[in-house]
């Protein structure tokens, strides 16, 4: 005879969890209740989804291909054959702002995945060792932390080369320093821990007590951090591409199209606002997004 | 009854959960008369919280409800929060487990003690430091001068209890609600405050809610006793009869405290499905 | 046996150094309890963690004899756990690191001993009470079956029913697994219950060790000793 079977939202409420999944299925389930239950994460929960989705099925949502050019409608206003009219060539604005979408989160995803992992693993390795290796670990960040960001990225930019890939490691390059110094005071808090002592003893050499336990205690607030540091790498990222330096044309950069817009900025507007909308709501989602993630996530509330 | 300071009647806190709202103190009544009431259970009794809710300092989401909360026929629900806070200041005062989260980060303590003394005194600005050097060598702090220039975070747990009995001899309170006073302290020190304690409110004529798990230091101290179990009071009695007590939830405890000469090689383990 | 000699801890240097333990010099027999107690700063907390080498020692010896690590229970059972884990993870990262093969049965053999219910297995820290905390600290302690215990106040944040039901499993656990305790309290009735000499530190060291029956009978000769026995009363 089997057991009647529980419902999956009684598997995620039951009192003692059977798994390791189960347990951390439960962890997850309880932060995503928290984070709707507030009503600005759930709209820059949904926009980021909504970015998320529009690359997705870009080509399913738009009926022009991004770089489809009709010069005899050039210049054309929101119309039902173009929603958002069409730019200097006669490109669809609309499609292209929904393919652009593409790129922006190429951009994001791929400075997310570098700059947060290598911040992590340099900034909690330096708490945790202290020492000289943070002292040198630790300067090198307050050098990259010395120049604004946008600076540091076009002189990584001037020095790589204009294009959408040195345009993402140069904002990967100027990103990975605030998180390096967020894991770091995590770093230097959590070592103190008893629960670190009693690994100590139990053998455990440095890296793995870095990696396994000190890690998993900084990646709230580094995910927390980065988030919110989205709308910053975003704006970055569009304003390489405005300079003409990060994505090249013709690619639908959001950045970009605000530039070439902008000469046509008092007869027709649309051009260079469309994507700034686009721009401006992308950004607010993270960082709303982000605020409602700090909410749930400080690790501070999750000890007690 | 006349001569009761605070008087609670069914007071209750609730907080809302997923589950309804879960009580923390349930129908706890108790009058405080000129004297030393002493507050014991263990963590989550809601002894604290009973404390907070006579304060009006319930956290929020936090809900206090009772048929009576008053001081000196005052109704302490219905009072306006400005004059619930003046009466907070001036009557009703509360010590902290650790002075440090009471005491004001960025102020030199014996400016703290001298704007008491100017607040509560009327006093000019000379003579409430005087006043307050005074009041710090009364709670034998060894070298006032020194210690009037100290920031919280640069005194041991002692010395920041002696500073808040100063505040409290500065401000005259009527009713003192002391949180686990002693409870960080070494034992040689917890004696030296619970004296100064002592003399401050022989003097001023204070009434005490003395907060505790340590049920000998409670029956040692205070005049009477609420043992509380999970926000209830589940017995009340005069504190030289604790270690009479029939109760199994007070019999529990006291019992599975280990002695210094203890004969048992097991202690008894507190049965609590008989509570 | 545990022997120690001489042992030294200071921190800093120059005019700064401060000298943590001083010359500490104590014996422990095997399969017994010995009891350090002293007021806060009295060195009794950094003397313990010397002894499993959290901190650094500067001068002496001390032999412990057993070619396996000490463990430790701490004080603060909020604290001694790793909010991120389940009580699962807690108990199987001993056995990941030292290669143990049969894990499973370790596991429930371990909950079993300190009367964890299997049930508890895969919650987090903060879905535990504080002495069901304590109990997994322990386990964790003891699933490398170490031959020394060391601890450091671990009743002192519990409630005193709770405090009781732990006193009672390390006598219990003492005995199963000849376990050898080294206990670090301010709470004389505690260190009394559990042990069967006891050392009394002051301002870095030891000044004066007596045996179970004459702390029991507060038969001692320091002054310091005396005081502390006074504010027991």
């Amino acid at each position: 005879m089997t057991e009647p079977t529980a419902t999956f939202r009684e598997w995620l409420s039951a009192a003692d969890p059977a798994s390791r999944a189960q347990a951390q299925a439960q962890e997850i389930y309880r932060a995503a209740l928290a984070l709707a239950a507030n009503p600005l994460t759930l709209i820059g929960g949904l926009i980021v989804l909504a970015l998320l989705l529009t690359a997705l099925f870009a080509p399913v949502l738009t009926i022009y291909a991004p770089n489809d050019q009709d010069l005899a409608n050039r210049l054309a206003p929101s119309s039902s054959l173009h929603l958002l009219g069409t730019d200097e060539l006669g490109r669809d604005i609309f499609s292209r702002i929904v393919h652009g979408a593409r790129l922006t989160l190429y951009i994001v995803i791929v400075v997310a995945l570098t700059a947060a992992p290598a911040g992590l693993a340099i900034g909690a390795t330096a708490g945790y060792l202290g020492g000289v290796t943070e002292t040198i670990l630790m300067r090198i960040t307050d050098i990259f932390l010395a120049f604004p960001k946008l600076i540091l990225a076009l002189a990584f930019v001037a020095a790589l080369g204009a294009g959408l890939n040195s345009a993402i490691l140069a904002i990967a390059l100027t990103a990975w320093p605030p998180i390096a110094r967020i894991a770091r005071a995590e770093a230097l808090v959590i070592r103190q821990s008893d629960f670190i002592a009693a690994v100590r003893l139990m053998g455990a050499s440095d890296a793995r007590i870095i990696f396994r336990h000190v890690v998993p205690l900084c990646v709230p607030s580094v995910i927390v951090r980065i988030t919110l540091d989205m709308a910053g790498i975003i704006l970055i990222a569009a304003g390489l591409g405005f300079l003409g330096l990060g994505a090249q044309p013709p690619a639908p950069e959001w950045g970009a199209m605000v530039s070439k817009g902008r000469e046509f900025l008092t007869d027709q507007w649309w051009i260079a606002t469309y994507p700034g909308i686009a721009i401006f709501i992308v950004s607010m989602g993270f960082n709303l997004l982000g605020d409602g993630l700090r909410d749930v996530l400080d690790p501070r509330e999750a000890t007690r | 009854m006349t001569g009761s300071i605070i008087k609670a009647q069914d007071l209750t806190v609730t907080f809302p959960s997923p589950q309804g709202p879960q009580s923390v103190v349930d129908k706890v009544s108790f009058q405080l008369g000129p004297e030393k009431l002493g507050i014991v259970g263990e963590s989550g009794s809601g002894k604290s919280m009973t404390a907070r809710a006579v304060l009006g300092l319930v956290p929020t989401p936090g809900r206090v409800t009772a048929t009576t909360l008053s001081y000196r026929d005052n109704n302490l629900l219905t009072m306006p929060a400005t004059q619930l806070r003046k009466l907070r200041g001036a009557k009703l005062s509360m010590i902290l487990q650790d002075p440090k989260f009471s005491l004001n980060p960025v102020m030199r303590v014996g400016d703290q003690i001298a704007e008491s003394v100017r607040l509560h005194q009327d006093a000019d600005r000379r003579t409430s430091r005087e006043k307050a050097l005074e009041i710090l060598a009364r709670v034998q702090i060894a070298n006032p001068d020194r210690v009037y220039g100290l920031y919280a975070h640069e005194i041991s747990g002692g010395m920041g209890q002696r500073i808040m009995i100063a505040m409290m001899i500065a401000a005259k309170p009527d009713v003192l609600i002391a949180d686990e006073p002693t409870s960080a302290l070494d034992v040689t020190i917890r004696g030296q405050i619970l004296q100064l304690l002592d003399d401050l409110i022989g003097e001023q004529g204070t009434s005490l809610i003395f907060i505790s798990h340590d049920l000998n230091l409670v029956a040692k101290y205070c005049d009477r006793i609420l043992v509380m179990y999970r926000g209830s009071v589940v017995e009340t009695l005069d504190a030289q009869n604790l270690h009479a007590s029939q109760h199994p939830y007070t019999k529990g405890l006291l019992d599975s405290l280990p002695r210094l000469d203890d004969t048992r090689t097991r202690l008894p383990v507190l049965d609590r499905s008989v509570l | 046996m545990i022997r120690v000699d001489d042992l030294t801890v200071s921190f800093g240097r120059g005019d700064a150094r401060f000298v943590a333990v001083n010359q500490a010099s104590f014996d422990v027999a095997a399969n017994s309890a010995f009891g350090l107690v002293g007021e806060s700063g009295s060195g009794k907390s950094t003397l313990l963690r010397a002894l499993c080498g959290l901190v650094p020692v500067e001068s002496g010896t001390f032999d412990l004899e057993s070619d396996k690590k000490p463990q430790m229970v701490f004080q603060d059972p909020f604290g001694s756990l790793h909010p991120r884990q389940t009580v699962d993870q807690a108990l199987r990262e001993p056995l990941l690191i030292h290669g143990v093969s049969d894990q499973e049965p370790r596991i429930h053999q371990i909950m079993e001993n300190v009367g964890l219910s299997p049930t508890l297995r895969f919650r987090y820290p903060h879905q535990l009470s504080g002495g069901q905390r304590q109990r997994v600290a322990i386990a964790r302690a003891l699933v490398l079956e170490p031959d020394i215990l060391l601890l450091d106040e671990p009743t002192s944040a519990l409630d005193v029913s709770v405090q009781a039901e732990i006193l009672n499993l390390f006598k219990d656990l003492k005995e199963q697994r000849n376990l050898t305790y080294i206990m670090v309290s301010h709470d004389l009735a505690v260190v009394s219950f559990l042990c069967d000499a006891i050392a009394v530190m002051k301002d870095g060291r030891i000044v004066e060790q007596l045996s179970r029956d004459r702390f029991a009978a507060q038969d001692a000769i320091d002054p310091y000793t005396n005081s502390l026995f006074q504010a027991y009363q």
